[in-house]
């Protein structure tokens, strides 16, 4: 990890954290799954971790849900942490 | 003639989408012209003209943006800044308020992604970053107050299109009635 990539997602939480107090209430968790996907992408090159790295394009492919079905896109976050607990079963 | 403009604007207007993925080609300089010039020609009240584009595409600037705009789709390759001058607001009376700055900008904004769209660019309007961290990077004055982000770069996905409601669920004449 580069020294500057850390930094980068700690200001991007700080302005994420300032802004949603004025936005929708999905924002939150849409960029919570944004700071996931950061985290994931330096987690799964440092140690290279594959389940990450899923992780990683099931977000990028699911996180549009959040505009156009909003059903789907909780099922999503919820098959998420489903997903991390078998993760971390099997760790 | 003027049947074959009608449907070419139509189809920009209803083809266009928020673009989030995109490939790593930079936008020209010529692009960006034609994109600022289509913004400057947006209605603009009393003719204030107050808006002010600062465009971003160096590295360092541009990474620093994205990570205070948590709405700024990351793969995007420019951004533009929309600002309202509100030195020229105050020119033109008390009765243009900050209401007014951000319409005018808004108005600004759907030439420019139009435009963006025209070029075969994706683009997409973003309202979501810290106002004071923006403000801070690019050392705006305290009379030019960023309003609205564009994100430009060349599209890697085509998004299809969201339902709208149907027409009459929106629509009165003569009167409101609710429906």
């Amino acid at each position: 990890m580069e020294k500057g990539e850390l930094f980068d997602i700690c200001t991007y939480i700080a302005a994420s954290a300032e802004k949603l107090k004025d936005e929708p209430k999905d924002y939150g968790p849409l960029r919570l799954l944004e700071v996931l996907s950061q985290l994931a992408t330096l987690g799964a090159t440092e140690y290279d971790d594959n389940f990450l790295r899923e992780v990683v394009q099931q977000v990028k492919e699911k996180q549009g849900l959040v505009m156009a079905d909003r059903k789907a896109f909780y099922d999503f976050l919820t098959q998420l942490v489903i997903r991390f607990v078998k993760e971390a079963k099997k760790r | 003639m003027e049947q074959n403009k009608e449907q070419i604007n139509f189809e920009t207007i209803k083809e266009r989408r928020s673009i989030r993925s995109y490939t790593d080609e930079k936008v020209s300089r010529e692009m960006l012209m034609k994109i600022l010039e289509a913004g400057q020609w947006a209605p603009t009240p009393s003719n204030v003209q107050s808006w002010r584009f600062i465009v971003i595409q160096e590295a360092k600037q541009f990474g620093a943006l994205k990570t205070l705009s948590p709405g700024f789709p990351g793969e995007a390759t420019t951004a533009i800044t929309v600002c309202s001058d509100q030195r020229r607001m105050r020119n033109f009376g008390e009765t243009l308020t900050p209401i007014l700055a951000a319409e005018e900008v808004a108005m600004a904004v759907q030439n420019m992604l139009l435009m963006a769209h025209s070029l075969n660019l994706g683009s997409c309007a973003v309202a979501s970053f810290s106002e004071a961290g923006i403000k801070e990077l690019l050392e705006l004055p305290d009379d030019i107050l960023p309003i609205l982000l564009v994100a430009l770069g060349f599209p890697n996905e085509r998004p299809i299109a969201p339902q709208r409601q149907d027409l009459s669920q929106i629509t009165s004449w003569e009167r409101y009635q609710e429906v």
